[in-house]
This record gives C-alpha cells, structure tokens and sequence, in this order.
C-alpha cells in the first residue's frame, strides 16, 4: 500500500472531506475506497440530485463529479454550487471520459476548479485531489484571515465612533465657556469667531469681568489635541476665574496670575503644557497689564498708526516652577482696538509649505481697519483659509476683536 | 491476447485485491444493466439514449482497463452523438460478445486469487 498521500501536505488535512458524486457505481466505488484508505472522510452519490441534497448538508471540502449524468449533470451541479456564498471555498473536480477542450473550457466557466479524466493514473487522481484540498485550506485561511479583518475594522469604527462623540460632547463644552458676543463692559464692544478644529484643539479664550475695576481678557492654548487638551484647557479657565483669582492670587495682576498658574499646572508626564497671554484691563483709567507666557496672542491696533504685538519672551507655563512672567502696560484710547487670537489662526500653510504668518494677519487688520470688528475677523480667517487651499483649520482658530467705543 | 489487463487494473487499486474483487463483483450486476439500456436505446433508435448508455459503460470499463471493449463502446458512443444508431447497432453484436468475454475473464482472475 502506498504512503497516504495527503497526510504530510501542507495545508492539506487528513481530516479534509470529500463527496464523490457519479452514476457509475464501479468508478465510484473504486475511487471511494481509494480515498478512505488515505484518510479521507469520503461521501458518495449517485447522481446530481442526491450529489446537492449531501452538498448543501455536509458541506465538503471537495467535490469529484462526473460530468455525464442523468437530470443534473456535473455542469448544473458545479453552478448550483457556485450559486452559494456558504460554499464558497469548496473545490469541485469534474470528472470526464474525455478530454475535449471546448469541454474543459465549458466545464471551468460554469464554476468547475479542475478536471480529471476517468482513466486518469492514481498517482495523478491523488496528486489532484491534494491538490484541490490545499487550495480550499489556502481559500479558507483568507476567508478567516477576512473575516478577522471585518471583525477588527467594525471594532476600529465602533472605537472611532465613541471617540467622535467625545470630541463633539467636548467641543460643545468648551464652547458653553465662550463669553456672549456684546458688550462685555460699557464703552467696549467684543465680536469674535471660535473655530474648534476637528480633532479639538486646547485653544480657549474669555473676556469676563475681574471685580468692579477690571475686564480680564486671556487667550490659551493647552498643547496637544484632543479630549485631553480640552479638559486641561477647562481646567485652566476654572483657575482664571475671577474668584479663583482673588482667593489663589490676592489680586489681577496679569505677572502674579502667569506666576501663580505656572505653579499650578506643571508640565504633564506626557509633555503637555500652556501657553498664556493674559490681560487685565483696568477700567477706571483704560490701562493695560498683559503678559505673554510662550503666546503670541494679541495685537494692539490703533487708527492710522502702526500696530503693536503684545509679546514678551517669556517661557509658556510649567516649564520652571519659579519663573517670573514680566508685564506690558499700556493706555487703550478710543477707538483702539486690541485682537487676541490662537496662533491656529495664522499658523496655516500653503499647499507650498509657506507659512502665511502673523505679518500678513496684521496687514489684513490694517488694511480692514475701517471696517466692523465682524468684518475685519470674517475677512483674516477667509484669507487665511484662501492662503492654506482648505475650508478646516488645522488647529483651532480663535480671533476675538475688542474696540474701545467711548 | 486477453480482454483486459490484470496488472494496469490492479495497479490503478494500488494492487488492493480486495477491492478489486469487490469492483467484479459490482461490475458483474450492474454492466448488465448496462449493455440492457444500451440495446433498448438502439432497438428505439434512440441516439442520446445510445450516447448515455455506452457512456456509463465505458466508466465501468476504464476501471479494468479493457482496452477492446472500451474502444467499441467508445466508437457507440461516438456515433450516437452524430444522431447514426443503425451504424450503432452493427456494434451491438460485438459489445456483448467482447462483455461476456470479459465478465468471464474477470470472473476468473478473481477465483484464482492473489497473483504469484
């Protein structure tokens, strides 16, 4: 007796089994016990319609079916088959007295995978039949390796999803933190436009009152995106709140609130950080104190003059705990008007890689001072977006325009 | 010269005389049936009933690789498929001849056991 022939064939398997179908009952039987004798669990019918009532319930591995049969013959057989997804990884073997071409041709387009002739060796009958039970092991393997592969992407877009909701739940936060577009104070009126970009920046601002005496104004940017730059970003806006501010700090000094804030909130694990510019605006005599940590956040316009960045070079917060913010201070006069706005306004880039940059921000404030603090904040972000050839921003992006009116 | 070669059917058993037994055994009652359907066919003038028959027979044939045989019922088959059973039936008288001769033959070759 020859060695069994499919048990040391790779991706073959002894187990593998076949149903033999062919109305010739001494070919058949041959060929059954044949391949019993190798391992195989091997099933027999003896036409077509008992070939697809034993296809449809054991789904086999392998078909071997005789082309000639009466009613459903090997062809109608092999379509039947083809007809059904579940299948879709068993391999059929037609059997044929001949070896025509045109049958051949005829039998692979109606969804046959081999062909066999009857007089065929046995060498060549099991180098076939191993054949065709490796490929349906090779078949299966990508069916699996598939349907992993769906399973993990349905998971990577559920994930997705959650985090989106995140994003959009945070987003919808941060903006109930944003003050009311008006007057935030008499003889000053406020317009801005926030832009959150989609994958949430940490970017923040506020304008709110500080006592009877200051309007307190603060752009930030928590470093990072995401979920997590927009809770810390949160978080900062608690501590500038106005009575945080006077219990923590003593005063609305904008040097003493960098000072105190860059104790509080150290730089992460992760690396993550603040930047600040901050000012306090004292009404009584419409002076200025800012201070700007590592922030490149605002600019004074004056009418017909040249503007001025409100910026010094000090380190953004929680870099060293005992670092000292140093103050500007200057006189707001009427008609002034002063822009704060996240670097994600003017840090856009070219399809060139050119930056377009806070010069040409501030020629645009220039050029469009006569115009409403709407229009001239409408028109910066539309030449910013024109300059970057994208309707998003990158990160978000934040312009708030104030005028003293009176 | 014999009407089937005992080795190339043996070998295409892997030299199983078991099965091969069985397969005579199998042959003997069903060839009948066989040579039956293809008479039948002919006696109607039926060609495809010719085609089908002489087909069925030529499996059962190549498993015993009798060569004659399975030439006449081949030349059958063919000239069923070109719709000429007359020309058929003058064959009619040797495939049966050439089946009693084999059925005989491998009735023997089975009774005499394991060759030496």
């Amino acid at each position: 007796m020859p060695e069994a022939a499919g048990l040391n064939v790779p991706g073959s398997s002894v187990c593998a089994s076949i149903l033999v179908i062919d109305d010739e009952p001494v070919a058949r039987l041959s060929l059954v016990r044949r391949l019993k004798r190798l391992g195989y669990d091997v099933h027999e019918a003896e036409n077509g319609m008992e070939g697809l009532d034993a296809v449809r319930h054991m789904r086999p591995d392998l078909i071997i079916v005789d082309w000639m049969m009466p009613e459903i013959d090997g062809p109608t057989l092999c379509e039947a088959v083809r007809a059904e997804p579940s299948l879709a990884t068993t391999q059929i073997i037609m059997m044929t007295a001949h070896d025509r071409p045109e049958q051949i041709a005829e039998g692979l387009a109606r969804g046959a995978d081999d062909f066999l002739s009857k007089a065929a060796s046995i060498q060549e009958t099991m180098a076939r039949v191993q054949a065709a039970l490796r490929t349906h092991a090779l078949v299966r393997q990508l069916e699996n390796t598939r349907d992993h592969l769906d399973r993990s992407n349905q998971a990577l877009i559920a994930k997705q999803e959650m985090l989106e909701q995140d994003l959009t739940s945070s987003a919808r936060f941060i903006e109930s933190l944003l003050p009311e577009e008006g007057h935030p104070v008499p003889g000053v009126i406020m317009a801005y436009q926030y832009l959150p970009s989609l994958a949430l920046g940490g970017d923040l601002f506020g304008v709110t009152t500080w006592g009877k005496e200051h309007l307190g104004l603060y752009m930030l940017d928590a470093s990072g995106h995401g979920v997590s730059a927009a809770l810390r970003a949160a978080a900062m806006v608690s501590f500038l709140h106005p009575e945080n501010l006077l219990r923590v700090v003593g005063s609305y000094d904008p040097a003493a609130i960098a000072a105190e804030a860059n104790r509080r909130f150290p730089m992460t694990r992760e690396g993550d950080y603040f930047t600040l510019w901050i000012g306090a605006l004292h009404l009584p005599t419409w002076t200025l104190s800012s201070v700007s940590a590592g922030h490149a956040g605002a600019i004074l316009c004056r009418p017909g003059q040249v503007s001025t960045w409100l910026t010094q070079s000090n380190t953004p917060l929680g870099f060293m705990s005992d670092a000292t913010f140093a103050s500007l201070t200057c006189t707001i006069q009427v008609h002034d008007r002063l822009y704060m706005m996240s670097d994600g306004v003017y840090e856009t880039i070219s399809p060139g890689r050119q930056l377009w940059g806070r010069e040409r921000l501030q020629q645009v404030l220039e050029r469009e001072a006569g115009k409403s603090l709407h229009a001239v904040i409408g028109r910066c972000l539309d030449e910013s977006r024109t300059w970057q050839e994208a309707q998003h921003f990158g990160d978000d992006a934040a312009l708030v325009g104030l005028e003293r009116i009176s | 010269m014999s009407i089937f070669d005992l080795d190339q059917a043996l070998t295409r058993v892997d030299g199983d005389r078991g099965l091969f037994a069985d397969l005579v055994d199998m042959f003997l009652r069903e060839s009948p049936k066989d040579v039956g359907a293809l008479r039948a066919a002919l006696h109607r003038g039926d060609s495809r009933g010719v085609v089908s028959a002489a087909h069925k027979l030529k499996g059962s044939l190549m498993q015993f690789c009798a060569d004659s045989v399975l030439a006449t019922a081949q030349r059958m088959e063919e000239l069923g498929r070109s719709d000429e059973a007359g020309a058929a039936a003058a064959l009619m008288v040797t495939v049966e001849t050439q089946m009693l001769e084999l059925q005989d033959a491998l009735r023997r070759a089975v009774d005499a056991g394991p060759k030496s």
